[in-house]
């Protein structure tokens, strides 16, 4: 589930205790590999903007405070700007218990930013 | 050098997200160079349409990141091998910081990821390193940390 603006996005998502991901890490402690929530955070991306083929072109930076597990609950804010023809995203993944993330990724988008760039335009307009 | 049943006995990670296929030079403690062919048949292709486009068959960007950081563990671990977490340790990621990715990579591509151990200190490693694909960087990777935590540290935290 995603809600976006032009500035930023929301998303909620739940590790699914069924994915196959979890038969191989790990045998006996499933754990939620860490950059897989860098893909949810791309995935929000991709959704919010409705723009299946965006792919990041860095990960500027990113920060695992503490493991995820089966059944956790994902909680996905970030903000989008744009900033010399590239989107920046700045994301937070939480949990129940607290932030496991921080992801800061970068897209080279030219037809998205002149999307967003029109969407605030027109809302600032409006 | 070696292959996939050589790795299974230095890291825990197992099918289906034991992302290498093989190593091909290694400095133990200093460099490593492992390899993975990316085909069609990865499963998370197995959801895409008819109608998908051509960039929607680049390898996820995690995946990707994911084989390279499996390289990592795989140096840090060459002398003391973890193959079972349950019985030795997790290596969990830390940070990572400046990773960039040039290219998006295809199947059929064969990534070589190049790992260089920059320091270990106590519970944690900080590695360096890039992803080639027929000699062409697809990754380049600035820093990248991975800390070591016992079974029963994580097991405190599923409490918590």
């Amino acid at each position: 589930m995603v809600r976006s603006g032009p500035t930023g996005l929301s998303a909620r998502a739940t590790i699914d205790p069924a994915d196959p991901v979890f038969a191989g890490h790990y045998r006996g402690f499933a754990l939620l590999p860490g950059l897989f929530l860098v893909e949810y955070v791309s995935a929000a991306v991709r959704a919010a903007t409705a723009q299946a083929g965006i792919r990041p072109v860095a990960v500027e930076r990113a920060k695992f405070h503490r493991p995820v597990f089966p059944g956790d609950e994902l909680a996905i804010e970030a903000s989008l700007a744009v900033d010399n023809g590239e989107l920046r995203c700045v994301a937070t993944v939480a949990t129940a218990v607290g932030p496991v993330a921080d992801v800061r990724l970068s897209y080279q988008a030219t037809e998205l930013v002149r999307q967003l760039s029109c969407q605030a335009t027109e809302l600032s307009g409006g | 050098m070696i292959g996939v049943a050589e790795i299974k006995r230095i890291i825990p990670h197992r099918f289906p997200v034991l992302l290498l296929d093989g190593v091909s030079e290694v400095d133990p403690g200093r460099s490593l160079v492992a390899y993975k062919a990316v085909t069609s048949r990865e499963p998370h292709f197995a959801d895409l349409d008819e109608y998908a486009a051509p960039e929607a068959y680049a390898y996820p960007v995690s995946l990707l990141l994911e084989s390279w950081a499996q390289a990592a563990v795989l140096l840090a671990r060459w002398a003391e091998p973890n193959p079972d977490v349950l019985t030795g340790r997790v290596e969990l990621l830390a940070g990572i910081r400046r990773v960039e990715l040039p290219h998006p990579v295809y199947p059929g591509s064969v990534l070589r990821h190049h790992v260089e151990l920059v320091r270990a200190v106590d519970d944690a490693a900080i590695f360096t390193g890039r992803t080639e694909v027929d000699g062409v960087t697809v990754v380049r990777v600035g820093q990248f940390t991975l800390a070591s935590r016992t079974i029963d540290m994580l097991r405190l935290e599923t409490k918590e």
